[in-house]
């Protein structure tokens, strides 16, 4: 080993470290390492020297008083501990305010500036009726429906026209009848045909609803940026539910009918769901007998049955029934009224009137 | 030498804190007066550095290290932040050193004052302070590898302006 690379361990042997055993060796019989670490000791030791003049320097007294102590507060301490400028950590929490602030507005602004307005319907007596509408998605921008309110049954069809700010122009189109008379399913062709009022709606506001004699309803709704799957319906179906829901028809593994965005729910014994498909007649779907009905077999969203030779399967947006076993009534020659030639539409209702 | 069994007894009693202090103050002082370079300056920093650890005796933490070693830690940092906020404003004057040896003095306080800070500082808490190369490595948190490669550095430099000053040789080191 060199002088050179055996110095590297002689400040470490001075100071009592382990050093490479050929470092030590090298440095015990080479004259200039030994001069060397002589001359560490003497610089130590005159360090050293001077460092214990210093030191014997009296420090001034001083009294610790317990009582004296001060709790710090956490700022203080941060203040304190601070490594950056306190100015840059200013300006950081500045930053961190703004960059918050513009989180917030944005998610209001996503709320406030949504397309889409959810409606509701409520009646004096009765649950409340969805009707999301989109402002911007001329598919989606009605919502018609049919249900039993008291002894009545009330026809409804909504329509966004036009978007003004915080506020949308509705068309409007209601109409009551006892419960008995008129048809028990309902389609927009069959809206078009009732009588319209177009009003002004802006979301936080109450609007009774015209046209609709002694019941009483109010509509109700807010913006919100998307429509809502399934009205917040839970997946799994409540007890003695049949629902349907963005409902597509088999027929021999072939797509017979697409009822799209409507849907219907049940949940009473002695009710049951019905849907038209032009083509294809009326289905009735019950969980008790009836008479003409045949059996159905229920698989989460999947109702499977065959009728006149023909193998149909109800593929659902959702879970059709807790039931594994439904019953389905298929009418092929039905067709609706007041407008044979009308599109898909959908029911809900006691079996009495859907049959 | 205080034990760091007696921490627990420093932290809540005044005498015992009292002993800490009468102990560690004046070599803590020293440290500082060769990382400052001013006697006046080194004897604030150290009765801050007190009052704080009475004030708030949890930051020291006895799982890394003795009192002391954590004492000169925080000394370093207070002398570095001092340079970096006062170097400018504060000129250093004539450092007073009641009792010592004027010639003796001078000779080593002028050789220390040639080698930079962080040699100055690594080779005054192993030469005066003993410290061992495991607390070093914790006050100035590199590893024990480079503690003794720094030590070695440090020492060349004063020995060559030690020996150059015997010389009559002037010698900057930066």
């Amino acid at each position: 080993m060199r002088c050179d690379e055996a110095r590297e361990y002689l400040s470490a042997l001075y100071d009592g470290e382990k050093v490479p055993l050929h470092a030590a060796e090298h440095t015990a019989h080479c004259a200039s390492c030994q001069e060397l670490l002589k001359g560490y000791a003497e610089t130590g030791a005159a360090l050293r020297s001077y460092g214990s003049l210093l030191i014997a320097e009296p420090v001034p007294e001083r009294t610790w008083l317990k009582t004296e102590r001060d709790r710090t507060m956490w700022w203080e301490k941060g203040l304190q501990m601070m490594r950056i400028p306190r100015i840059a950590f200013a300006c950081l929490l500045l930053l961190l305010v703004v960059l918050s602030s513009r989180l917030a507005l944005i998610e209001v602004r996503a709320r406030a500036d949504g397309s889409v307005l959810m409606l509701k319907l409520t009646p004096s007596q009765g649950e409340s009726i969805r009707c999301d509408l989109s402002t911007s998605d001329t598919k989606n921008d009605s919502c018609v429906g049919l249900t039993q309110i008291d002894q009545s049954n009330l026809f409804f069809a909504v329509k966004a026209l036009k978007k003004d700010g915080s506020r949308v122009l509705l068309s409007i189109r209601t109409k009551v009848t006892p419960i008995g008379r008129g048809p028990a399913t309902f389609g927009p062709e069959t809206a078009s045909s009732l009588p319209e009022t177009e009003s002004w709606f802006t979301p936080g506001e109450t609007l009774p609803l015209p046209i609709t004699g002694e019941l009483e309803l109010t509509l109700t709704g807010e913006w919100t940026d998307h429509i809502p799957v399934g009205g917040h319906q839970l997946l799994d179906p409540g007890p003695n539910q049949i629902r349907l829901f963005s409902t597509l028809l088999l027929k021999n593994n072939t797509v017979a009918g697409d009822l799209g965005s409507l849907s219907a729910f049940c949940d009473r014994p002695g009710e049951g769901v019905s849907f038209y498909v032009p083509g294809e007649g009326r289905f009735i779907l019950s969980a008790t007998p009836i008479a003409g009905a045949v059996p159905a077999t229920v698989q989460f969203n999947r109702v499977t049955f065959e009728s006149n030779g023909q193998k149909y399967v109800v593929l659902n947006g959702m879970p059709v029934s807790r039931a594994e076993k439904l019953w389905v009534l298929h009418d092929p020659a039905y067709k609706p009224q007041p407008d044979p030639n009308q599109g898909p539409s959908i029911g809900a209702g006691p079996l009495a009137k859907l049959l | 030498m205080i034990h760091d069994a007696g921490t627990a007894e420093w932290a809540r009693d005044a005498e015992a804190f009292g002993a800490l202090y009468r102990e560690n103050a004046p070599r803590l002082r020293a440290f500082l007066r060769q990382a400052v370079g001013s006697f006046a300056v080194a004897e604030d920093l150290t009765q801050e550095i007190f009052t704080q650890l009475w004030t708030n005796p949890e930051a020291f933490d006895p799982a890394r290290g003795t009192i002391r070693a954590y004492l000169f830690g925080v000394g370093r940092h207070r002398a570095a932040d001092w340079w970096r906020s006062s170097r400018p404003q504060v000129p250093l004057g004539e450092d007073q050193c009641a009792g010592c040896n004027p010639e003796r003095r001078s000779i080593m306080a002028d050789a220390l004052k040639r080698v930079p800070e962080e040699q100055r500082t690594l080779l005054w808490l192993r030469e005066v302070e003993g410290q061992s190369y495991a607390e070093l490595a914790v006050i100035f948190n590199i590893p024990v590898g480079t503690v003794r490669s720094r030590l070695f550095m440090a020492r060349r430099t004063l020995q060559e302006i030690w020996l150059g000053a015997a010389k009559g040789e002037a010698h900057e080191v930066r």
